[in-house]
């Protein structure tokens, strides 16, 4: 707890260094990134709708770690699966909400567990490290995603590079208008209680952290490398899918080229802010978007581009990173 | 591990301290400010839907907003570079039209009216300005359109002339070509078309190459296609594709063809390769259209039109690099349209 809370203040202190030394007015541009998600309604459902987000994805990364993997692909898997619901939204027949918005779900979620899964597959079966496997078959995806929403399912009346919007109906609900805030918020928390009692409470959840920690000893008790090497990355992929389902369905209702973009970088910086326990993904999740939020406050009030925020979301990455390697290398000694 | 404990520690505190004193001088100043604030400020955001390098037609828009601020003391423009990424466009204009503090927001290129017209139907108070782009009817929007049809009217024109000329690099043949970097409906119903009438009033029975990159960067698969449609027998090309004109130049250049360049002039790239220009006057719209707003005198909820006889949509005739490449007698038949257009 005391580690997260360092962690924490380094980003924030990184963040404010970074803000102040490239904005030409860093009083007025601090100053609006602190009270950034607290300026008004539309700022503060900002604030937790891409926190919600952050929670989903973050989760899946957290199970992922804890069965001993890691997954790179997160970008491509938001993405694909984003593009999933999209594709079924569109192109299937028109439905009645409550059957269309578990089976989008459901689709996005499908599709991120078997991009995922074949890298744990992969791993189990030809031993080529999911790492490696989930970051190419990823940046191969976005493409492939980019190439379905600017051809295929390109709206031609739009000058955006974007689909027609989906049907009113599958749409999931306002909570705080303007604001995009949706219900969405109600996914995010049961995938944070039920990933909760998945790890802790279920002999799948004990025989996956028994594995991640130590697969040798787990295979002798008779666990199933084939199962464990797909099912924690599987999972983060099936989570990862359904974090771009929730963004295309709560908060764009349309494709458009990108629409998804940073969420899997941002999925796996809250893991590893995170660590392992659910309830500290929750704030992860919240302090990621608090940065987010504020950077885009700050730019909004200050002449400094929006890029900035990728450069302090590559700085979050190095410190929370750094503390990992920290951490193994102690192990080591 | 204590050690490092204990260091990690300090620096935490330093920060600590630091941001602290960030914090409070980040207060004193701001607040002063608000005190003395004069009785109206007039607040205007410049959002850039990409970034201002390497991309004159933004520039212009930042540049031509910042002129009109300029002349009045009460008067503040903050340019804010969206990015490249469309999908965040919604929300970063969103942010800016939720704090709430500026009166008018401005920005510009064809996608943007559907963007904010949907962010309008949230922020009901909210007033924009969208250049180069059209939406009738919203009240709180007003747009200004240039004629695409005029402006690829005057390239094509031009492009007939060339290749019916007797000019260096002009082969037998009447025909031309056109390279976009995405189909969108300003192309294919207003760019395309006067382009093709342009070239036929100018050449009657001049064949048009229509071909598409599929974006707006690949300089490599302009180049190619360029260089296709060149061995086709154009001998003059019209990229409208981003970064993929780049390709396009350039193998005009290795394969002695002709480029016109268009919403920008562009003779100094290649001095007689690029042998025409159409222009947009955009900072000049820009300048009036905010000047006229922060007036109170924009007519907003419409949406207006203006080409070559307001002066916004223009072919660069006064460039001595088009005086010094093209011949008299091409220019001569070139200005005599340009008049014509003008009244």
């Amino acid at each position: 707890m005391k580690g997260k809370l360092v962690v924490s203040l380094l980003i924030l202190s990184l963040t404010t260094l970074l803000l102040a030394l490239l904005s030409p007015e860093p009083a007025e541009t601090i100053v609006r990134f602190f009270t950034g998600p607290f300026r008004n309604i539309y700022a503060f459902g900002s604030f937790l709708s891409s926190a919600l987000l952050l929670v989903i994805a973050g989760t899946g990364i957290s199970i992922c770690f804890r069965g001993g993997q890691f997954n790179l692909g997160g970008e491509g898997q938001v993405y694909s699966g984003a593009a999933a619901s999209l594709t079924a939204a569109l192109l299937l027949p028109l439905m009645p909400g409550f059957i269309a918005k578990p089976l989008l779900i459901a689709a996005a979620m499908i599709t991120g567990f078997l991009i995922a899964a074949l890298s744990g597959w992969l791993r189990h079966r030809f031993s080529i490290h999911e790492l490696i496997s989930s970051y190419l078959t990823s940046g191969a995806l976005v493409f492939f995603c980019d190439f379905l929403i600017s051809g295929p399912l390109r709206d031609e009346e739009s000058f955006l590079i974007a689909t027609q919007r989906i049907p009113g109906a599958y749409t999931l609900a306002q909570l705080l208008p303007p604001s995009p805030l949706h219900s969405g918020i109600f996914i995010a928390a049961a995938v944070a209680a039920a990933s909760h009692i998945f790890l802790h409470r279920s002999v799948w959840g004990y025989r996956l952290r028994m594995f991640g920690e130590q697969s040798t000893f787990a295979r002798f008790g008779g666990i199933s490398p084939r199962t464990y090497r797909i099912m924690p990355i599987g999972i983060s992929g099936a989570l990862y899918g359904l974090a771009g389902a929730v963004a295309l369905l709560g908060i764009h209702y349309r494709g458009i080229q990108g629409f998804t973009a940073g969420l899997g970088w941002n999925g796996i910086a809250v893991a590893l802010i995170a660590g392992t326990s659910p309830v500290m993904t929750l704030y992860a999740a919240l302090l990621v978007a608090y940065i987010e939020i504020g950077i885009s406050s700050a730019m909004a009030g200050a002449a400094v581009t929006y890029d900035l925020g990728l450069i302090v979301r590559g700085a979050i990455l190095i410190v929370v990173t750094l503390k990992v390697l920290k951490r193994k290398q102690e192990e080591l000694l | 591990m204590k050690f490092s404990g204990i260091t990690l520690k300090g620096r935490m505190i330093a920060f600590l301290a630091m941001l602290t004193i960030m914090v409070l001088a980040a207060e004193t100043p701001a607040a002063a400010g608000r005190a003395e604030e004069p009785q109206q400020r007039y607040r205007i955001a410049v959002f850039i839907p990409g970034v201002t390098a390497g991309s004159p037609i933004y520039d212009m828009l930042a540049r031509g907003a910042q002129r009109a601020a300029d002349e009045f003391d009460h008067v503040t423009a903050n340019i804010i570079e969206g990015g490249t990424n469309q999908g965040e466009w919604t929300g970063k204009i969103s942010s800016i039209a939720a704090q709430g503090d500026h009166d008018l927001i401005v920005t510009s290129n064809p996608a943007m009216p559907e963007i904010v017209n949907e962010i309008s139907q949230r922020f009901t108070t909210q007033k924009f300005i969208v250049m180069d782009g059209h939406l009738e009817g919203n009240p709180n929007i007003y747009t200004l359109r240039y004629d695409q049809y005029q402006q690829a009217y005057l390239a094509g024109y031009f492009a007939g002339l060339v290749t019916a000329s007797s000019m260096d690099h002009s082969r037998s043949g009447l025909r031309i070509g056109l390279i976009a970097g995405q189909e969108y409906p300003d192309m294919n119903r207003s760019i395309l078309p006067g382009y093709r009438d342009g070239a036929q009033d100018a050449a009657p029975g001049t064949a048009v190459d229509f071909r598409v990159v599929g974006n707006w960067y690949d300089a490599s698969k302009g180049k190619e296609l360029a260089r296709e449609m060149i061995s086709a027998g154009a001998d003059v090309l019209l990229p409208i594709s981003g970064g993929a004109n780049y390709g396009v130049l350039e193998a005009a250049i290795e394969h002695n063809a002709y480029v016109i360049w268009y919403d920008t002039s562009g003779y100094y790239k290649a001095p007689g390769v690029v042998i025409g220009s159409t222009e947009l006057l955009q900072d000049e719209a820009t300048y009036m259209k905010v000047k006229a707003a922060v007036l109170g005198e924009l007519p907003f909820g419409s949406a207006e039109t203006v080409g070559v006889e307001e002066g916004f949509v223009r072919f660069v005739s006064d460039d001595p690099l088009f005086e010094a490449h093209v011949p008299e007698e091409v220019r001569n038949r070139m200005m005599e349209r340009i008049s014509q257009m003008q009244q």
